[in-house]
């Protein structure tokens, strides 16, 4: 008996994952107000990140574009895609899109990307596979260990107060 | 790019006025406590202005002492917690304090002769529209963790950030923390000791420079400089 309700749990759980994975793929794609893409951004124009997340130069968060910066291009640029309309709209409301964060920065921690940007890090070291999704996901856990390999390597600075202030 | 950072307190020019109190707290993200709860003793400044009665003849003085993290070289905090979230910091040469770390076991304020570690008892909130005022450069400290002056950690590295950027050394005085920033008589200076042209390099060398209770050998970076007697002192 018991046995039996234990097969039928596993069963249950083994579907419902399913169900739930099925579920984060779809929703991936719908997670987003507007369905972004980078990589015809990235790799088939070959548009620099910076051109749009500007502030990565300057402050410590990388910033996501305002509506006008989308605007500039696709005033022109394919003013009759569906998601397009969607980016027109909200320039048509003065409202700004409301994405989703993607990229989850661990609490307590300090990162001014406008350091990593000035020092030469390429984007695609902390952000990998950026350039090739339809949807932002994000591909690389921020975990320490992680930042310290790379601090390490280039003989920075590891010191705690570095970034946990 | 090492430094060693200090603090010259000029008891000479202090008037216990207590605005690097505010500034302070404006700063640090610290919260803020009612006239009843600090009745209690929750208050949790980073900085306090004691105050001490000096009978000299039929006179009455009043001594003001700003007292922040001492940064001891030799802090008798770092050698009792237990997780290593407060220790020695080597490119700057301060006691830092990591909040990640930090399991709450107040050892180390304990062990701090000059009482000037603070515990978050509880989860502080900040009513509307104060929230809006905090300092994104820091972390706002949640339950159960150890805080204490960080020299303005946040603003020795946007100093040494722009440095950097800049290509060329943090100039004297370019890194000022909250307190010394707002001092109206300018008592609090701050510097590095490695640069030996600094401003707080000249005042270490100072014949009026003490520091609070230099017998317990803690070393403490905080020094003062003593009150000068005179006419109208």
């Amino acid at each position: 008996m018991l046995r039996r309700r234990r097969q039928a749990a596993l069963v249950a759980s083994l579907l419902a994952l399913l169900l739930l994975g099925g579920a984060a793929a779809a929703s991936a794609l719908t997670s987003q107000p507007i369905r972004y893409n980078h990589n015809v951004h990235v790799v088939a124009y070959k548009m620099d990140c910076r051109f749009c997340h500007s502030s990565a130069m300057k402050t410590a968060s990388a910033g996501i574009p305002s509506v006008e910066k989308c605007m500039i291009c696709h005033r022109v640029i394919a003013v009759d895609h569906p998601e397009i309309k969607k980016i027109a709209q909200y320039w048509k409301e003065k409202k700004p899109i409301p994405w989703n964060r993607v990229t989850e920065l661990p609490d307590y921690t300090y990162f001014p990307h406008f350091r990593m940007v000035n020092a030469g890090i390429a984007c695609l070291t902390c952000h990998p596979g950026m350039d090739k999704v339809d949807v932002a996901v994000q591909e690389q856990e921020f975990t320490m260990g992680f930042c310290l390999k790379c601090h390490k390597a280039r003989g920075v600075s590891i010191e705690c107060w570095s970034c946990h202030i | 790019m090492k430094h060693k950072w200090a603090m010259v307190i000029d008891m000479d020019r202090c008037t216990g006025c207590g605005a690097c109190v505010v500034a302070c707290v404006a700063e640090n993200n610290t919260p803020t406590a009612g006239e009843e709860e600090a009745g209690k003793g929750r208050l949790m400044q980073w900085l306090r202005v004691s105050r001490f009665w000096k009978k000299e003849g039929e006179d009455t003085r009043a001594i003001f002492v700003p007292t922040p993290c001492m940064h001891c070289e030799k802090a008798p905090c770092e050698i009792v917690c237990p997780v290593y979230a407060t220790y020695h910091d080597e490119d700057d040469q301060v006691n830092a304090m990591v909040y990640n770390r930090c399991i709450g076991t107040r050892y180390c304020a304990n062990n701090c002769p000059y009482s000037v570690r603070v515990f978050n008892w509880w989860n502080h909130q900040w009513e509307k529209p104060l929230d809006e005022q905090l300092n994104p450069d820091l972390s706002v400290r949640s339950r159960g963790v150890m805080e204490k002056c960080t020299y303005c950690i946040q603003r020795i590295r946007r100093g040494k950030e722009t440095a950097l950027k800049e290509g060329r050394k943090i100039r004297d005085g370019e890194v000022v923390p909250a307190c010394a920033q707002t001092c109206p008589p300018g008592a609090i200076l701050f510097g590095d000791l490695l640069d030996p042209d600094s401003a707080v390099s000249r005042m270490v060398k100072d014949p009026r420079l003490f520091k609070l209770m230099e017998h317990l050998g803690t070393e403490p970076k905080t020094a003062y400089l003593k009150k000068q007697k005179g006419p109208g002192r």
